[in-house]
């Protein structure tokens, strides 16, 4: 059931266009990702949901409701901000029933929720304290609770890990998606962090100057890359610019490269803003004979336990290997191999 | 660790020693003026007669009502005054720079300067009253130099005083981020909430300095009240350097007293007061409210 529906949604600074027709559409309990680089409009997307900015144009729905004209503190959406934000002159108990108390709900119930969030977000041990007085972990954790009490039908987070070192950074994001799950809460979370975005989410959308590049779960993103941009952003590709495709039997074609001639998979018909074949580092087969085999010459080895990163120039032209085969040197040519369905088009966006 | 803390003291001594030890010196003999101790002239006697006296004059006890009174409104207005100001001037707009710095110019100004000034245009042939007589609201001017209810020393006090709180509100005030206020709406808080419940706990220990300085200001004032305060009655400090210019010592030290001790008592009432109005949830957030009613219905 669809439970957030934007549409058409359009903001500009002045002459900055921020967001170009933008629509969206989620499901009950679904966890979306907004993926993108700094000032593609992901924070401004939130704020628009949540009712903070209004949209030039377009329209925003919650339970199929146009809530267009509905301030953010009439709106059933709840916000994490990556500041936190908490309360600072309230203790971790007040911040929590904040919401509680400004959305008026009545005693008996309110008590239940505020302690079942409390339950689920082991805080028990720090009602007492000030936000001053507690980790950044243990912060996050109160935001959320504060968020998630009054049960709100979306949460938007905003790049709630980034005040975060790595190590913790890891264990809050599979508490987010813990709770995301055990609440069955509808999430937006915004991300600049790749890794983070296709570890959590059901869907992840990539955004690019204020438009959606690609909508899709974290594995198809991954593996079909559509354009230059999710094939660059999300992950390592090795892409090349591609002339001259010629038709093969079973929907097979092959096309013209800096690095040579390659035969590649591909049902669709091709279009003028097909210009890109990529591949990804791991899909290359060192020392098997395909195809698609290419020579070249290693310039860098990186040895990280599990595989090894290898940086090989053909004609110049660097492209990147990742391989569990061991025992490289500098300077050695190899041979590789990509099988025709590892090659995949892209288009030019 | 003691050797640290005496390095400490030890640093503080030329600068807050020496305050200190004035401000103790003066209280204690001032105390010991007023109950007949260390005199300047003649015995020195333990006698509680000095305060005896004044507590009958009618004059004294005028006195303290009167600079009570102005003490406390002086607060109020210059606190009610500053805070929408600073509320105003809290995201930087064009121009607000400008207006900030203009409206702290007073602090810069002398009192006596300012009192002059004053009277210049509410005398009796002054500014004011030319204005009303040419546009025809009165055909005689009005008197409203030292007027009874001392509205002047009020209005000089709070011109004074208000860019001191601004000062201090404003400060506040920049430091809440947009995020806490965003936050806030957005779990539900409407603007009133918002201003109870966030905004103004978060100015309380500005507001409460503020206050608590003004108020003692302005309840030991001298030369606002010298100049355009009422003729029939003396503000504290008036009276103390009265008794004083008369010779009686002892008597000027027991106002004295009354002016150390008020003041003090007066800081902590306000800052008391301050913290219970205005605290989250103070007694004016709807969250203190509700609990109230409902301690009252419980008990019917
Ligand atoms: N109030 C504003 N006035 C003018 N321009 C703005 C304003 N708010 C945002 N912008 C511009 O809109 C664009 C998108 O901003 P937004 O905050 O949505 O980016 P973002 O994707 O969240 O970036 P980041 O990952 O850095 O947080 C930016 O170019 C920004 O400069
Ligand atoms: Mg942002």
């Amino acid at each position: 059931m669809s439970i957030l529906k934007v549409k058409n949604l359009f903001k500009s600074y002045g002459k900055i266009e921020v967001l170009k027709n933008f629509s969206l559409d989620i499901d009950s309990t679904e966890f979306v990702s907004l993926l993108g680089p700094s000032g593609c409009g992901k924070t401004t997307v939130l704020k628009i949901i949540s009712g903070f900015i209004s949209p030039d144009k377009g329209t925003v729905f919650i339970e199929d409701i146009d809530v267009s004209n509905t301030p953010p503190e009439k709106r059933n959406t709840a916000m994490c901000f990556q500041s936190y934000a908490l309360f600072p002159h309230l203790t971790v108990e007040d911040n929590i029933k904040f919401g509680l108390y400004e959305k008026k709900i009545p005693k008996n119930k309110s008590k239940d929720l505020f302690e079942e969030a409390i339950e689920h977000l082991s805080l028990s041990q720090e009602l007492g304290k000030y936000p001053n007085e507690l980790s950044g972990g243990q912060q996050q954790r109160v935001a959320l609770g504060r968020a998630l009490v009054t049960r709100p039908k979306i949460i938007l987070f905003d790049e709630p890990l980034s005040n975060l070192d790595a190590i913790l950074r890891g264990t809050v994001r599979n508490e987010i998606k813990r709770i995301q799950s055990e609440f069955k809460l509808t999430a937006i979370y915004v991300t600049h962090d790749q890794s983070e975005a296709l570890s959590i989410s059901d869907r992840v959308l990539l955004m690019k100057e204020g438009e959606i590049n690609q909508i899709d779960t974290p594995e198809k993103i991954y593996d079909n890359p559509i354009s230059y941009f999710s094939a660059s952003f999300v992950g390592i590709s090795n892409i090349h610019h591609f002339k001259n495709p010629k038709k093969l039997e079973n929907n097979f074609i092959e096309v013209d490269t800096n690095v040579g001639k390659l035969k590649l998979f591909y049902k669709n018909n091709l279009t003028d803003k097909n210009i890109y074949v990529s591949w990804r580092p791991e899909k290359a087969e060192v020392g098997e004979q395909r195809e698609n085999t290419l020579f070249g010459r290693i310039k860098s080895i990186a040895f990280q336990g599990a595989f090894t990163e290898l940086e090989v120039a053909i004609k110049n032209i660097k492209i990147k290997i990742i391989t569990q085969k061991r025992g490289f040197k500098i300077n050695e040519e190899i041979k590789f191999g990509i099988k025709p369905e590892n090659l995949l088009v892209l288009e030019q966006s | 660790m003691l050797a640290k803390y005496l390095f400490i003291i030890l640093c503080l001594i030329p600068g807050l020693g020496i305050i200190l030890a004035l401000i103790g010196f003066v209280t204690y003999i001032v105390i010991m003026q007023s109950i007949g101790l260390n005199n300047l002239f003649g015995e020195d006697e333990f006698t509680i007669k000095f305060w005896d006296k004044i507590f009958a004059r009618k004059s004294y006890n005028r006195s303290v009502r009167y600079s009570l009174y102005i003490g406390t409104f002086s607060t109020i207005f210059s606190i009610l005054i500053a805070y929408p100001i600073a509320l105003w001037l809290r995201k930087p707009f064009r121009g607000s720079l400008f207006i900030s710095s203009i409206l702290k110019a007073p602090l810069l100004v002398h009192g006596l300067v300012a009192a002059f000034l004053f009277l210049n245009v509410i005398e009796y042939h002054g500014l004011v009253n030319q204005l009303l007589q040419y546009l025809n609201f009165t055909d005689q001017p009005i008197r409203m130099r030292n007027d009874r209810n001392a509205f002047g020393v009020l209005f000089l006090q709070t011109w004074k005083n208000m860019p001191f709180a601004l000062l201090l509100l404003a400060g506040a005030l920049q430091s809440i981020s947009d995020d806490t206020l965003d936050a806030a709406r957005d779990l539900g808080a409407s603007l009133y909430r918002r201003f109870i419940d966030i905004i103004i706990p978060l100015t309380i220990s500005a507001m409460t300095a503020a206050a608590i300085i003004i108020f003692i200001g302005a309840f030991a004032d001298f030369t606002f009240q010298k100049i355009a305060g009422p003729r029939n009655t003396f503000s504290l400090s008036q009276l103390m350097v009265e008794y004083r210019g008369r010779g009686k010592w002892n008597e000027a030290a027991t106002v004295g007293v009354t002016l150390i001790v008020l003041s003090f008592f007066g800081a902590v009432l306000v800052a008391f007061i301050i913290n219970k109005l205005f605290k989250y949830p103070g007694w004016l957030s709807p969250v203190k409210m509700k609990n109230i009613k409902s301690i009252i219905t419980r008990q019917k």
